[in-house]
């Protein structure tokens, strides 16, 4: 296999490559249809929550995954989620202005919000910009605290309205499954396509030789804050989703445990692409359920995972089926 | 005909340390011009100030007329002023032909928006600079390296797609920090032959800084020496090798071959 000469790699790549080109269509459709159809198989509400919360953390995680596709890792992610929920149900429940039309606003505003910080943040690197977003994470957690009469502080905000879309109100959680599903197809479209364009180009170059990439024209900290606004911005906007949906908001709702949890299933699922993300929300959010019988020890499982990952399978699940795919495909010389 | 790069009495202080002291020289199209000097000299100090990879303590710095100072290094490759690094010079976990798209980045002419959703206008400005990026490997011989990681290249073919890189960019100047150093001599008399040959075809002007004295002499049309910050020589390579100020201060009484 591995020696093979060059006129058997030109019988065997084009049919490879057919098959290659197919394979992910195939697969995103099946895998589109099954989401449809899941909430018909199961009349369990707790599952179907479950569901919602998954759809929704793997926005969080890959809008996260955008972030770190420049080579830079949010501490605050959580923060931009909390920033767009507190704008989207103070608009409703203050300004009587339409949930969607408020998650559209969330998302804009936080993303305005994350250019701004990222252009004075960006300028640190690797771990400093870590231990400054875990700051800045931490000072908008005290500012919802201690805001009293806009977020009504440690009492939360309660009788957020659902979303309505023309008069139909998803404020059950088969209605907003679909409403979820739809975000994360857009979102996971959106990124998709800004990752193969030259976005991803320009991305993929900073996060691997920031001064080539510099000295090859790619204005680094321009692409950077596009990265950090874009990812911010989309966090924002699902927060708010988030909030028509649980209808109840606190300081605590998302923490620095929230960020954690979301890099949590970046690594896990792995970083390089954007299934990662999106295998990772799927395997760890119903964890917390699987364990409710550890309470306590919930933490370390998710600890012991992260490290496990880490040391023995660094490109995270995906890097698995990769793996699969590299050795079916592996008839190029060396 | 003014010069297509005019330095003009740059400093760069580091605290107390003045790396770089009222440097002046100009290098004007289709010339290649070389820095030499001890090390510690400036030369690096030099392409960092005049690539915008930092800003200069003072004096000017003008390409085809125009300030660069002040400008971020990524408008400058725009404007056609393109550097190589002495080390990291390539994107390893990227393919060879990928780590040349990334250098042709600023010089493909596409909207961003219009790549995102992948218009005729993107697909054709995209497939026209892989064309482009396909014929700089063969230029430099790494077309069979094409779909390789270029972490996995050797050293020299490694410094080969640095400069393809850099080609790319379609630079009006192109610098090259120490482009031969680590090469055995055969390969570093072919990386003089490539600079010649790039230099005649794309007419592209080169400044140089290398202390293989051989590939400098021979291939240099005028050469700048530093020391200690200030520029002591400038002349045709038989001036630079009689003067007895660049004898003492680096090339040594023995003279070079």
């Amino acid at each position: 296999m591995e020696r093979s000469n060059s006129p058997a790699i030109d019988r065997n790549e084009p049919r490879l490559a057919a098959v290659r080109s197919i394979l992910p269509g195939a697969a995103i459709a099946v895998l589109l249809m099954a989401a449809l159809i899941l909430p018909q198989l199961t009349p369990n509400q707790f599952y179907l929550h479950l569901a919602n919360l998954v759809l929704l953390n793997a926005i969080f995680a890959i809008s996260l995954g955008l972030i770190a596709s420049v080579g830079q890792m949010s501490l605050m992610h959580s923060a931009f989620v909390a920033a767009g929920a507190y704008i989207s149900a103070l608009a409703a429940l203050d300004l009587k202005i339409p949930p969607i039309l408020g998650i559209v606003l969330a998302g804009f505003l936080t993303g305005l919000a994350a250019a701004l910080i990222g252009k004075i943040l960006l300028r640190l690197r690797g771990v400093y910009f870590v231990l400054v977003t875990f700051l800045a994470g931490q000072v908008f957690t005290l500012i919802a605290l201690n805001w009293e009469n806009v977020t009504h502080g440690a009492n939360g905000l309660i009788g957020i309205p659902a979303i309505s879309l023309l008069g139909f109100p998803l404020s059950t959680r088969l209605r907003f499954y679909y409403f979820a599903l739809a975000a994360f197809i857009l979102v996971a479209t959106f990124i998709w396509l800004l990752m193969r364009s030259q976005y991803g180009r320009a991305f993929r170059s900073i996060a691997e030789n920031m001064r080539l990439a510099e000295s090859s024209g790619i204005d680094v900290s321009r692409y950077q804050i596009i990265a950090f606004a874009l990812g911010s911005g989309i966090a924002g906007a699902a927060g708010a989703a988030m909030i028509h949906y649980v209808r109840f908001l606190s300081p605590d709702s998302f923490t620095f445990n929230d960020s954690i949890a979301y890099i949590t299933m970046l690594v896990v699922g792995g970083r390089q692409t954007m299934i990662g993300g999106i295998l990772g929300a799927l395997f760890l959010t119903p964890l917390p359920e699987a364990l409710r019988g550890f309470v306590g020890a919930q933490h370390i499982v998710y600890g012991a995972i992260l490290l496990s990952v880490l040391l023995f399978l660094p490109g995270g699940l995906v890097s698995i089926g990769r793996a699969y795919f590299q050795k079916a495909s592996e008839t190029e010389p060396k | 005909m003014s010069a297509l790069l005019e330095v003009d009495s740059i400093s760069r202080r580091f605290g107390g340390l003045n790396a770089l002291r009222d440097g002046s020289f100009s290098i004007n199209e289709d010339e290649i011009v070389g820095l030499i000097g001890p090390n510690g000299a400036g030369k690096t100090t030099c392409f960092n100030v005049v690539s915008g990879v930092m800003p200069p303590s003072a004096g000017a710095i003008r390409f085809k007329g125009r300030s660069i100072v002040g400008k971020r290094p990524s408008a400058i490759v725009g404007e056609g002023l393109v550097r190589t690094f002495q080390a990291t010079t390539v994107f390893p976990n990227a393919t060879v032909i990928e780590n040349v798209m990334r250098g042709a980045f600023a010089a493909t002419p596409i909207s961003l928006l219009g790549s995102v959703f992948n218009t005729r206008a993107a697909q054709a400005a995209l497939s026209t600079t892989l064309e482009r990026c396909d014929l700089l490997l063969e230029r430099l011989s790494l077309t069979r390296f094409r779909q390789r990681c270029a972490g996995e290249l050797s050293y020299g073919s490694q410094r080969r797609l640095g400069v393809a890189i850099a080609l790319a960019a379609r630079p009006r100047l192109l610098m090259l920090d120490e482009p031969v150093a680590g090469l055995n001599p055969e390969e570093a008399a072919d990386f003089g032959q490539l600079i010649k040959e790039l230099h005649q075809t794309e007419q592209i002007a080169v400044l140089l800084v290398e202390h293989h004295m051989r590939l400098v002499m021979g291939l240099c049309h005028r050469i700048v020496v530093l020391d200690h910050g200030e520029k002591i020589a400038e002349g045709a390579p038989t001036e630079i090798r009689a003067n007895p100020k660049v004898i003492e201060a680096y090339l040594g009484t023995e003279g070079i071959e």
